[in-house]
Protein backbone atom coordinates (compact mmCIF):
# COMPACT_ATOMS: atom_id res chain seq x y z
CA UNK A 1 0.00 0.00 0.00
CA UNK A 2 1.00 3.29 -0.66
CA UNK A 3 1.51 5.83 1.55
CA UNK A 4 -1.33 7.85 0.21
CA UNK A 5 -3.70 5.22 -0.41
CA UNK A 6 -2.94 4.56 3.58
CA UNK A 7 -3.61 7.94 4.66
CA UNK A 8 -7.13 7.51 2.68
CA UNK A 9 -7.77 4.24 4.36
CA UNK A 10 -6.53 5.65 8.02
CA UNK A 11 -9.00 8.50 7.77
CA UNK A 12 -11.92 6.47 6.51
CA UNK A 13 -11.23 4.18 9.56
CA UNK A 14 -11.02 7.24 11.69
CA UNK A 15 -14.22 9.03 10.53
CA UNK A 16 -15.75 5.20 11.03
CA UNK A 17 -14.47 5.30 14.44
CA UNK A 18 -15.92 9.00 15.12
CA UNK A 19 -19.46 7.48 13.28
CA UNK A 20 -19.44 4.42 15.66
CA UNK A 21 -18.77 6.05 18.94
CA UNK A 22 -21.83 8.23 18.21
CA UNK A 23 -23.86 5.79 17.19
CA UNK A 24 -23.30 3.88 20.16
CA UNK A 25 -23.18 6.18 23.12
CA UNK A 26 -23.51 3.12 25.70
CA UNK A 27 -20.18 2.58 25.09
CA UNK A 28 -19.32 6.48 26.00
CA UNK A 29 -15.77 6.81 26.58
CA UNK A 30 -14.75 3.09 24.72
CA UNK A 31 -13.91 3.54 21.39
CA UNK A 32 -13.18 0.59 18.58
CA UNK A 33 -9.55 1.24 17.32
CA UNK A 34 -10.45 0.56 13.79
CA UNK A 35 -7.20 2.44 12.64
CA UNK A 36 -4.61 0.22 15.01
CA UNK A 37 -6.23 -3.01 13.82
CA UNK A 38 -5.53 -2.05 10.38
CA UNK A 39 -2.09 -0.23 11.21
CA UNK A 40 -1.28 -3.33 13.08
CA UNK A 41 -2.36 -5.77 9.73
CA UNK A 42 -0.18 -3.42 7.45
CA UNK A 43 2.84 -2.94 9.70
CA UNK A 44 3.20 -6.80 10.31
CA UNK A 45 4.11 -6.91 6.47
CA UNK A 46 6.39 -4.23 6.21
CA UNK A 47 9.73 -3.37 8.06
CA UNK A 48 10.45 -1.35 10.98
CA UNK A 49 10.63 2.24 9.30
CA UNK A 50 7.71 1.69 7.21
CA UNK A 51 5.79 0.67 10.04
CA UNK A 52 6.60 3.79 11.95
CA UNK A 53 5.92 6.46 8.88
CA UNK A 54 2.13 4.24 8.26
CA UNK A 55 1.75 4.34 12.59
CA UNK A 56 2.36 8.15 11.93
CA UNK A 57 0.16 8.44 8.76
CA UNK A 58 -2.54 6.64 10.86
CA UNK A 59 -2.00 8.79 13.92
CA UNK A 60 -2.27 12.01 11.78
CA UNK A 61 -5.33 10.72 10.24
CA UNK A 62 -6.70 10.00 14.00
CA UNK A 63 -5.77 13.78 15.12
CA UNK A 64 -7.29 15.23 12.25
CA UNK A 65 -10.71 13.70 12.50
CA UNK A 66 -10.42 13.80 16.38
CA UNK A 67 -9.95 17.34 18.58
CA UNK A 68 -6.85 16.80 20.16
CA UNK A 69 -3.41 18.59 19.45
CA UNK A 70 -2.13 17.08 16.07
CA UNK A 71 0.87 15.03 16.52
CA UNK A 72 -0.08 12.90 20.16
CA UNK A 73 -1.95 10.35 18.38
CA UNK A 74 0.50 10.33 15.82
CA UNK A 75 3.60 9.12 18.18
CA UNK A 76 1.36 6.92 19.49
CA UNK A 77 0.53 4.98 16.52
CA UNK A 78 4.54 5.62 14.95
CA UNK A 79 5.62 3.78 18.26
CA UNK A 80 3.11 0.43 17.41
CA UNK A 81 4.13 0.55 13.66
CA UNK A 82 7.62 0.44 14.56
CA UNK A 83 6.54 -2.49 17.07
CA UNK A 84 5.04 -4.16 15.04
CA UNK A 85 7.24 -3.92 11.66
CA UNK A 86 10.09 -5.21 13.54
CA UNK A 87 7.74 -8.47 13.91
CA UNK A 88 8.09 -11.31 11.18
CA UNK A 89 4.75 -11.48 10.12
CA UNK A 90 4.77 -15.49 9.33
CA UNK A 91 4.92 -15.58 13.61
CA UNK A 92 1.33 -14.27 13.46
CA UNK A 93 -0.45 -15.89 10.44
CA UNK A 94 -3.33 -18.00 11.16
CA UNK A 95 -2.75 -17.94 15.56
CA UNK A 96 -6.28 -16.09 16.49
CA UNK A 97 -5.09 -16.29 20.25
CA UNK A 98 -1.83 -14.54 18.95
CA UNK A 99 -3.36 -11.75 17.36
CA UNK A 100 -5.41 -10.85 20.02
CA UNK A 101 -2.58 -10.82 22.36
CA UNK A 102 -0.94 -8.35 19.23
CA UNK A 103 -3.98 -6.08 19.43
CA UNK A 104 -3.81 -5.81 22.95
CA UNK A 105 -0.23 -4.90 23.12
CA UNK A 106 -0.69 -2.44 20.55
CA UNK A 107 -3.64 -0.45 22.23
CA UNK A 108 -1.17 -0.52 25.40
CA UNK A 109 1.81 0.87 23.73
CA UNK A 110 -0.43 3.55 21.82
CA UNK A 111 -1.94 4.30 25.78
CA UNK A 112 1.49 4.46 26.86
CA UNK A 113 2.90 7.23 24.85
CA UNK A 114 -0.15 8.94 24.33
CA UNK A 115 -0.38 9.56 28.13
CA UNK A 116 3.40 10.66 28.33
CA UNK A 117 3.10 12.90 25.25
CA UNK A 118 0.13 14.59 26.91
CA UNK A 119 1.61 14.59 29.79
CA UNK A 120 4.54 16.77 28.52
CA UNK A 121 1.53 18.81 26.82
CA UNK A 122 0.11 19.84 30.02
CA UNK A 123 -2.95 18.00 29.56
CA UNK A 124 -3.65 15.93 33.28
CA UNK A 125 -5.13 12.80 32.83
CA UNK A 126 -5.02 9.51 35.73
CA UNK A 127 -3.85 6.28 33.71
CA UNK A 128 -4.96 4.10 37.49
CA UNK A 129 -8.44 5.50 37.14
CA UNK A 130 -8.67 6.03 33.20
CA UNK A 131 -7.22 2.20 32.47
CA UNK A 132 -10.38 0.19 34.03
CA UNK A 133 -13.15 3.00 32.62
CA UNK A 134 -11.43 3.57 29.24
CA UNK A 135 -8.46 2.19 28.29
CA UNK A 136 -8.85 -1.74 28.89
CA UNK A 137 -12.57 -2.26 27.50
CA UNK A 138 -11.21 -0.30 24.58
CA UNK A 139 -8.37 -2.15 23.95
CA UNK A 140 -10.91 -5.58 24.69
CA UNK A 141 -13.26 -4.86 22.22
CA UNK A 142 -10.56 -3.37 19.79
CA UNK A 143 -8.95 -6.80 20.23
CA UNK A 144 -12.33 -8.58 19.28
CA UNK A 145 -13.17 -6.33 16.31
CA UNK A 146 -9.50 -7.02 15.62
CA UNK A 147 -10.09 -10.60 15.01
CA UNK A 148 -12.37 -10.10 12.22
CA UNK A 149 -10.12 -7.60 10.47
CA UNK A 150 -7.25 -8.92 10.63
CA UNK A 151 -8.80 -12.16 9.03
CA UNK A 152 -10.46 -10.31 6.26
CA UNK A 153 -6.98 -8.55 5.95
CA UNK A 154 -4.75 -11.42 5.67
CA UNK A 155 -7.35 -12.98 2.76
CA UNK A 156 -6.22 -10.10 0.37
CA UNK A 157 -1.98 -9.86 1.44
CA UNK A 158 -1.33 -7.72 -1.92
CA UNK A 159 -3.47 -5.23 -1.34
CA UNK A 160 -2.04 -4.28 1.82
CA UNK A 161 1.72 -5.60 1.04
CA UNK A 162 4.40 -2.88 0.08
CA UNK A 163 3.58 -1.64 -3.09
CA UNK A 164 7.26 1.31 -3.28
CA UNK B 1 29.25 8.86 2.12
CA UNK B 2 26.03 9.98 -0.14
CA UNK B 3 25.76 6.49 -0.97
CA UNK B 4 25.48 5.54 2.78
CA UNK B 5 23.21 8.34 3.39
CA UNK B 6 21.12 6.81 0.58
CA UNK B 7 20.93 3.14 1.40
CA UNK B 8 19.80 4.90 4.98
CA UNK B 9 17.14 7.53 3.53
CA UNK B 10 13.69 5.22 4.61
CA UNK B 11 15.37 5.30 8.56
CA UNK B 12 16.47 9.12 7.89
CA UNK B 13 12.68 9.69 6.75
CA UNK B 14 11.71 8.31 9.84
CA UNK B 15 13.74 10.48 12.15
CA UNK B 16 12.78 13.77 10.55
CA UNK B 17 9.03 12.70 10.61
CA UNK B 18 9.59 12.06 14.75
CA UNK B 19 11.90 14.85 15.09
CA UNK B 20 8.97 16.88 13.67
CA UNK B 21 6.50 15.86 15.21
CA UNK B 22 8.00 16.51 18.51
CA UNK B 23 8.61 20.02 17.36
CA UNK B 24 4.93 20.66 16.24
CA UNK B 25 4.00 19.27 20.09
CA UNK B 26 6.24 21.24 21.90
CA UNK B 27 6.10 24.62 19.97
CA UNK B 28 2.08 24.20 20.47
CA UNK B 29 1.46 25.97 17.23
CA UNK B 30 -2.20 26.72 16.32
CA UNK B 31 -1.40 24.89 13.37
CA UNK B 32 -4.06 21.88 14.41
CA UNK B 33 -7.21 23.83 13.84
CA UNK B 34 -5.85 25.25 10.29
CA UNK B 35 -4.62 21.68 8.79
CA UNK B 36 -7.81 20.31 10.29
CA UNK B 37 -10.51 22.62 8.67
CA UNK B 38 -9.86 21.45 5.00
CA UNK B 39 -9.56 17.71 6.12
CA UNK B 40 -12.78 18.42 8.29
CA UNK B 41 -14.74 20.20 5.24
CA UNK B 42 -13.87 17.45 2.53
CA UNK B 43 -14.59 14.37 4.84
CA UNK B 44 -17.54 15.86 6.63
CA UNK B 45 -20.13 14.59 3.78
CA UNK B 46 -18.66 11.29 4.23
CA UNK B 47 -19.71 11.54 8.41
CA UNK B 48 -22.82 12.84 7.61
CA UNK B 49 -23.18 9.97 5.39
CA UNK B 50 -22.11 7.37 7.74
CA UNK B 51 -24.38 8.56 10.42
CA UNK B 52 -27.49 8.71 7.94
CA UNK B 53 -26.38 4.97 7.27
CA UNK B 54 -26.22 4.15 11.04
CA UNK B 55 -29.43 5.67 11.84
CA UNK B 56 -31.25 4.20 8.99
CA UNK B 57 -29.54 0.41 10.67
CA UNK B 58 -30.50 1.83 14.06
CA UNK B 59 -34.34 1.94 13.25
CA UNK B 60 -34.59 -0.73 11.07
CA UNK B 61 -32.71 -2.79 13.65
CA UNK B 62 -35.58 -1.57 16.54
CA UNK B 63 -38.33 -2.58 13.87
CA UNK B 64 -37.01 -5.49 13.65
CA UNK B 65 -36.21 -6.49 16.97
CA UNK B 66 -39.72 -4.99 18.20
CA UNK B 67 -41.44 -7.50 16.08
CA UNK B 68 -39.72 -10.66 16.72
CA UNK B 69 -38.23 -12.97 14.70
CA UNK B 70 -38.23 -12.51 10.45
CA UNK B 71 -39.08 -15.21 7.84
CA UNK B 72 -37.13 -14.54 4.38
CA UNK B 73 -39.46 -16.82 2.70
CA UNK B 74 -42.69 -14.91 2.80
CA UNK B 75 -42.37 -12.02 -0.25
CA UNK B 76 -45.31 -10.53 1.47
CA UNK B 77 -43.65 -10.25 5.03
CA UNK B 78 -40.59 -8.68 3.40
CA UNK B 79 -42.75 -6.08 2.10
CA UNK B 80 -44.32 -5.31 5.48
CA UNK B 81 -41.14 -4.87 7.04
CA UNK B 82 -39.62 -2.50 4.86
CA UNK B 83 -43.06 -0.30 5.47
CA UNK B 84 -42.40 -1.30 8.99
CA UNK B 85 -38.95 0.09 8.86
CA UNK B 86 -39.73 3.31 6.76
CA UNK B 87 -42.52 3.75 9.04
CA UNK B 88 -39.66 3.71 12.37
CA UNK B 89 -37.62 5.98 10.29
CA UNK B 90 -40.56 8.74 10.01
CA UNK B 91 -41.30 7.93 13.51
CA UNK B 92 -37.98 8.59 14.80
CA UNK B 93 -37.52 11.69 12.56
CA UNK B 94 -41.02 12.74 14.13
CA UNK B 95 -39.74 12.00 17.65
CA UNK B 96 -36.41 14.26 16.82
CA UNK B 97 -38.36 16.85 15.92
CA UNK B 98 -40.87 16.73 18.72
CA UNK B 99 -37.67 16.56 20.99
CA UNK B 100 -36.16 19.83 19.07
CA UNK B 101 -39.51 21.44 19.67
CA UNK B 102 -39.94 20.87 23.08
CA UNK B 103 -36.19 22.17 23.35
CA UNK B 104 -36.97 24.89 21.81
CA UNK B 105 -40.57 25.76 24.03
CA UNK B 106 -38.74 25.04 27.61
CA UNK B 107 -36.03 27.94 26.40
CA UNK B 108 -38.04 30.14 24.38
CA UNK B 109 -38.59 32.86 27.45
CA UNK B 110 -35.16 32.90 27.87
CA UNK B 111 -34.76 35.17 24.89
CA UNK B 112 -31.57 33.89 23.06
CA UNK B 113 -31.31 33.08 19.52
CA UNK B 114 -30.74 29.45 19.06
CA UNK B 115 -29.76 27.31 16.16
CA UNK B 116 -30.81 23.17 16.09
CA UNK B 117 -27.99 21.21 14.85
CA UNK B 118 -27.54 17.68 14.90
CA UNK B 119 -24.51 15.50 16.00
CA UNK B 120 -22.88 13.36 13.05
CA UNK B 121 -19.54 12.10 14.93
CA UNK B 122 -18.32 11.88 18.11
CA UNK B 123 -14.19 12.02 18.68
CA UNK B 124 -12.25 8.89 17.76
CA UNK B 125 -9.98 8.49 20.85
CA UNK B 126 -11.19 8.20 24.18
CA UNK B 127 -8.25 10.33 25.31
CA UNK B 128 -11.16 13.25 24.52
CA UNK B 129 -15.04 14.21 24.63
CA UNK B 130 -15.69 16.21 21.18
CA UNK B 131 -18.89 16.06 19.29
CA UNK B 132 -18.98 17.23 15.45
CA UNK B 133 -22.26 18.97 14.50
CA UNK B 134 -23.77 19.39 11.08
CA UNK B 135 -24.18 23.42 10.94
CA UNK B 136 -21.06 25.29 10.97
CA UNK B 137 -20.23 29.02 9.31
CA UNK B 138 -22.74 28.89 6.47
CA UNK B 139 -25.56 28.94 9.78
CA UNK B 140 -23.55 31.80 11.85
CA UNK B 141 -21.42 29.38 14.07
CA UNK B 142 -18.72 30.83 15.36
CA UNK B 143 -15.77 29.71 17.27
CA UNK B 144 -16.44 29.82 21.12
CA UNK B 145 -20.77 29.65 21.06
CA UNK B 146 -22.48 27.29 24.11
CA UNK B 147 -24.45 24.89 22.83
CA UNK B 148 -27.08 23.38 24.93
CA UNK B 149 -29.38 20.44 25.37
CA UNK B 150 -32.70 21.80 26.77
CA UNK B 151 -31.88 22.79 29.91
CA UNK B 152 -28.42 21.64 30.18
CA UNK B 153 -25.01 23.04 29.14
CA UNK B 154 -23.69 20.70 26.52
CA UNK B 155 -20.28 22.07 25.46
CA UNK B 156 -19.02 25.02 23.29
CA UNK B 157 -18.07 25.31 19.82
CA UNK B 158 -13.97 24.64 19.36
CA UNK B 159 -13.72 24.53 15.55
CA UNK B 160 -15.87 25.77 12.75
CA UNK B 161 -16.23 24.65 9.11
CA UNK B 162 -18.67 25.08 5.95
CA UNK B 163 -21.68 22.39 6.93
CA UNK B 164 -19.59 21.51 10.30
CA UNK B 165 -18.63 22.37 13.90
CA UNK B 166 -16.95 20.92 16.85
CA UNK B 167 -17.98 20.96 20.18
CA UNK B 168 -15.90 20.76 23.07
CA UNK B 169 -18.35 18.88 25.79
CA UNK B 170 -18.80 19.48 29.14
CA UNK B 171 -16.62 16.04 29.56
CA UNK B 172 -14.02 16.75 27.95
CA UNK B 173 -10.80 16.82 30.71
CA UNK B 174 -9.84 19.79 28.97
CA UNK B 175 -13.17 21.93 29.55
CA UNK B 176 -13.23 24.88 32.46
CA UNK B 177 -16.61 26.69 32.54
CA UNK B 178 -17.73 29.51 35.08
CA UNK B 179 -20.44 27.99 37.18
CA UNK B 180 -22.81 29.68 39.89
CA UNK B 181 -24.82 27.88 43.03
CA UNK B 182 -28.83 28.34 42.10
CA UNK B 183 -30.13 30.55 45.41
CA UNK B 184 -26.64 31.22 46.73
CA UNK B 185 -23.90 34.17 46.31
CA UNK B 186 -20.79 31.58 45.08
CA UNK B 187 -19.33 31.18 42.43
CA UNK B 188 -16.58 28.93 40.93
CA UNK B 189 -15.84 27.24 38.30
CA UNK B 190 -16.30 23.58 37.10
CA UNK B 191 -13.93 21.23 35.27
CA UNK B 192 -13.25 18.08 34.47
CA UNK B 193 -11.62 15.06 35.37
CA UNK B 194 -9.94 12.74 33.08
CA UNK B 195 -12.87 10.33 34.43
CA UNK B 196 -15.44 12.07 33.05
CA UNK B 197 -16.57 13.65 36.59
CA UNK B 198 -17.64 17.06 36.95
CA UNK B 199 -16.16 19.21 40.11
CA UNK B 200 -16.85 22.56 41.14
CA UNK B 201 -14.11 24.48 42.70
CA UNK B 202 -14.70 28.09 44.84
CA UNK B 203 -12.86 29.47 46.78
CA UNK B 204 -13.15 28.20 50.80
CA UNK B 205 -13.97 32.02 52.40
CA UNK B 206 -17.08 31.49 50.37
CA UNK B 207 -20.47 30.85 51.22
CA UNK B 208 -20.68 27.42 51.55
CA UNK B 209 -21.91 24.80 49.25
CA UNK B 210 -24.61 21.85 50.19
CA UNK B 211 -25.50 18.76 49.20
CA UNK B 212 -28.14 18.66 46.26
CA UNK B 213 -27.07 22.04 45.33
CA UNK B 214 -28.39 23.05 42.12
CA UNK B 215 -24.92 24.32 39.68
CA UNK B 216 -25.44 26.50 36.53
CA UNK B 217 -23.55 28.02 34.44
CA UNK B 218 -22.31 31.49 34.72
CA UNK B 219 -21.87 34.50 32.46
CA UNK B 220 -17.87 35.56 33.08
CA UNK B 221 -17.75 39.23 32.56
CA UNK B 222 -14.38 39.72 31.70
CA UNK B 223 -11.72 38.25 28.79
CA UNK B 224 -15.16 37.27 26.66
CA UNK B 225 -13.89 39.75 23.95
CA UNK B 226 -10.05 38.15 24.24
CA UNK B 227 -10.55 34.73 24.46
CA UNK B 228 -13.84 34.39 21.61
CA UNK B 229 -15.61 32.21 24.60
CA UNK B 230 -18.94 33.34 24.87
CA UNK B 231 -20.64 31.85 28.06
CA UNK B 232 -24.66 31.89 28.74
CA UNK B 233 -26.39 32.13 32.24
CA UNK B 234 -28.52 30.01 33.79
CA UNK B 235 -27.53 26.22 32.49
CA UNK B 236 -28.27 23.43 34.53
CA UNK B 237 -24.09 21.54 34.55
CA UNK B 238 -24.83 19.49 37.97
CA UNK B 239 -25.92 18.84 41.25
CA UNK B 240 -23.33 18.93 44.24
CA UNK B 241 -23.30 15.10 44.75
CA UNK B 242 -20.50 14.94 47.68
CA UNK B 243 -17.89 17.24 49.36
CA UNK B 244 -14.91 16.75 49.14
CA UNK B 245 -13.51 19.12 51.44
CA UNK B 246 -11.00 22.05 51.66
CA UNK B 247 -7.22 21.86 49.52
CA UNK B 248 -5.10 25.10 49.08
CA UNK B 249 -7.96 27.55 49.43
CA UNK B 250 -10.21 25.96 47.20
CA UNK B 251 -13.63 24.22 48.03
CA UNK B 252 -14.28 21.09 45.81
CA UNK B 253 -18.09 19.32 44.96
CA UNK B 254 -18.18 16.36 42.54
CA UNK B 255 -21.27 16.90 40.60
CA UNK B 256 -23.64 14.40 39.47
CA UNK B 257 -25.31 14.64 36.18
CA UNK B 258 -27.69 12.48 34.76
CA UNK B 259 -27.02 10.64 31.48
CA UNK B 260 -29.84 11.89 29.59
CA UNK B 261 -27.93 15.23 29.57
CA UNK B 262 -25.10 14.14 27.49
CA UNK B 263 -27.28 11.64 25.44
CA UNK B 264 -27.09 13.74 22.20
CA UNK B 265 -28.97 13.88 18.92
CA UNK B 266 -29.56 16.90 18.59
CA UNK B 267 -28.61 20.23 20.40
CA UNK B 268 -28.97 23.67 20.54
CA UNK B 269 -26.23 26.10 19.63
CA UNK B 270 -26.84 29.57 21.55
CA UNK B 271 -26.35 32.28 18.63
CA UNK B 272 -27.15 35.30 20.03
CA UNK B 273 -27.43 36.28 24.04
Amino acid sequence: MRLWQAFVVFVLCALAQAALAHLVPAFRTVRVDLCLVVLIGTALRVNEQRGFLLGVIAGLATDLVGGGPLGVCALGYGAVGFVVGGLHEALFRGALVIRVLLVLAGTAICAVVIYYVLRLHGDAYSPVVMLPRALLPSAIVTALVGLFVLARMERHPRLYSRHD
Amino acid sequence: MPSALFHRRRTLVALAVLVALFVLLSLDLPISRRARQPVMTVVQPVLRGLAAVGRWFGRVGDAIIGRGVVTERDELKREVEQLEAERAALQAELESLRATTAQLEALAALDLTLLPARVIGRDPTSWYDTAVIDVGTGSGVRPGMPVVRGRWYVGRVEEVGPGWSRVMLVLDARSTIPAAVVGRATRGLVETTSTRTLLFKYLANAPAVQVGDRIVTWRATTDDEVSELRFVEGFELGTVATMRGEQEGWQTAVLARPAEADRLSEVLVVIDQ
